[in-house]
């Protein structure tokens, strides 16, 4: 069965890396290989170093189960970050998929 | 974690307090310039007051004043470099930008929310660079983002590479990371990022307030190093420095390598990013593995995680100095004596 997608709405930045940690926990934990783990971004508006090194840990701890993560909605503002920082590739940006 | 700690607001504080002493000498500058007894000297000190208050709002995400100041800073360089002469109308213009500089700092100090405020000094900041532009031979439109002084030629400017690690407390004193990267685009061009997570712990002992981040830069640039390194004069002890010039010598990188010993695929990453061929990798790999090597069998340099740390002559190339090939390590740049910590 499919993991649903994480939604992250708001900021992905240091206030709220801490909370979103303990949700990518309760993730893991569910996660099997081969498994894709989709975080929604539609709702993103701002995201800093804090939570850029975030989801790179989270992308290593789902490498290590043989699971990886995708990305959704992501805004125009975050994907130019992510391709300045050359991460594109890292976190692919997948369709939104429905889960019914 | 809450608000930004103690140690930003008081670095807030101090820039707020120094920008202002600056502004002062600037129009002190400006008044010995206008009675015909100014000299070079005068026109670099001018400079230095205005990059240094533009890197410094940069850091501090301070984007009205980085932009005003930026041509402000672009029309002191060509003074400088003697492609433009100072003169009575030059001086008058840039008495009133040292006035738009101090109102621009004044309402971000005073977080002013007043948009007819905002917006009218916005609008008088944007004749004023309109009028400043005149002076670079060239009309800048009020959407121009701010560009690198002397942007013309980026062909025939060097480039630079920066290597940049941050420490643990990096997020804690309210710093991002990302806002240097930022700020150095406005020294010139970047032309390779890449970010360097090896320093990043397994999931389970990660802490997501703890900095583990490091990137490897290209930075093109008219810039000097002491310019490039003023970048960091604000984040201080949270972010060690390693600058290459633009000699692209595998010496350079093996010292890189050298001090970074834990970062096995740094030679890959240097690749990545156009800082050093494969052939310069493949040298500086194989001389830190024989470096590594050669450690292994001294027992005084291998306690701890950084055995290497522990030679003498070591420690001495881990303090704030330029090297026979130029390479600088710094902290914190003007007070020469900061190490780069080694992470515990």
């Amino acid at each position: 069965m499919p993991i649903a997608p994480i939604v992250i709405d708001g900021e992905l930045t240091i206030e709220r890396v801490a909370e979103l940690k303990s949700q990518f926990d309760t993730t893991l934990q569910a996660a099997r290989s081969g498994d894709c783990i989709v975080l929604d971004m539609t709702g993103l508006y701002n995201l800093d170093g804090a939570g850029l090194q975030l989801l790179l840990g989270f992308s290593r701890a789902l490498a290590s189960l043989d699971a990886r993560l995708s990305m959704q909605g992501t805004p125009e503002s975050s994907l130019s970050l992510l391709a300045e920082y050359d991460l594109l590739e890292r976190f692919s940006q997948a369709k939104p998929v429905s889960l019914s | 974690m809450s608000k930004p700690d103690g140690m930003f607001d008081e670095a807030l504080l101090l820039f707020f307090d120094e920008s202002r002493e600056m502004l002062q000498q600037m129009e002190s500058a400006l008044l010995t310039l206008k009675a015909g007894q100014g000299d070079i000297e005068t026109i670099h000190a001018m400079f230095r007051c205005a990059h240094t208050i533009k890197g410094t709002s940069g850091i501090f995400n301070m984007d009205r004043v980085v932009k005003f100041t930026h041509q402000v800073e672009s029309v002191l360089d060509r003074v400088r470099k003697g492609k433009l002469a100072s003169d009575p109308e030059l001086c008058e213009v840039l008495f009133s930008s040292c006035d738009m500089i101090a109102a621009l700092l004044d309402q971000t100090e005073q977080h002013c929310q007043d948009q007819g405020a905002l917006a009218a000094c916005d609008a008088a900041a944007e004749l004023l660079i309109q009028r400043l532009s005149h002076f670079l031979g060239h009309v800048v439109t009020a959407q121009a983002t701010p560009a690198p002084a002397e942007d013309a030629g980026h062909g025939a400017e060097a480039v630079w590479h920066i290597s940049l690690r941050f420490h643990e407390d990096t997020f804690r004193n309210g710093f991002d990371p990302l806002s240097i990267v930022q700020y150095l685009k406005t020294l010139g061009q970047i032309v390779g990022l890449a970010v360097v997570e090896e320093c990043l712990p397994d999931w389970d002992s990660f802490d997501p307030e703890s900095c583990s981040l490091g990137f490897e830069i290209r930075l093109r640039t008219e810039a000097t190093k002491l310019e490039i390194e003023s970048a960091f004069e604000f984040i201080g002890d949270d972010c060690t420095a390693r600058i290459i010039p633009p000699t692209r010598r595998a010496a350079d990188y093996i010292a890189l390598m050298a001090q970074l010993p834990d970062e096995q695929r740094l030679g890959d990453i240097l690749v990545g990013c156009g800082g050093a061929d494969a052939r310069s990798a493949r040298y500086c790999l194989n001389a830190a593995t024989e470096r590594s090597r050669c450690q292994q069998w001294t027992p005084v340099q291998s306690a701890g995680r950084n055995p290497g740390r522990a030679k003498k002559s070591d420690a001495r190339s881990a303090r704030c100095r330029a090297g026979p090939s130029g390479q600088a390590c710094c902290h914190a740049p003007g007070n020469g004596t900061v190490c780069p910590r080694t992470r515990r």
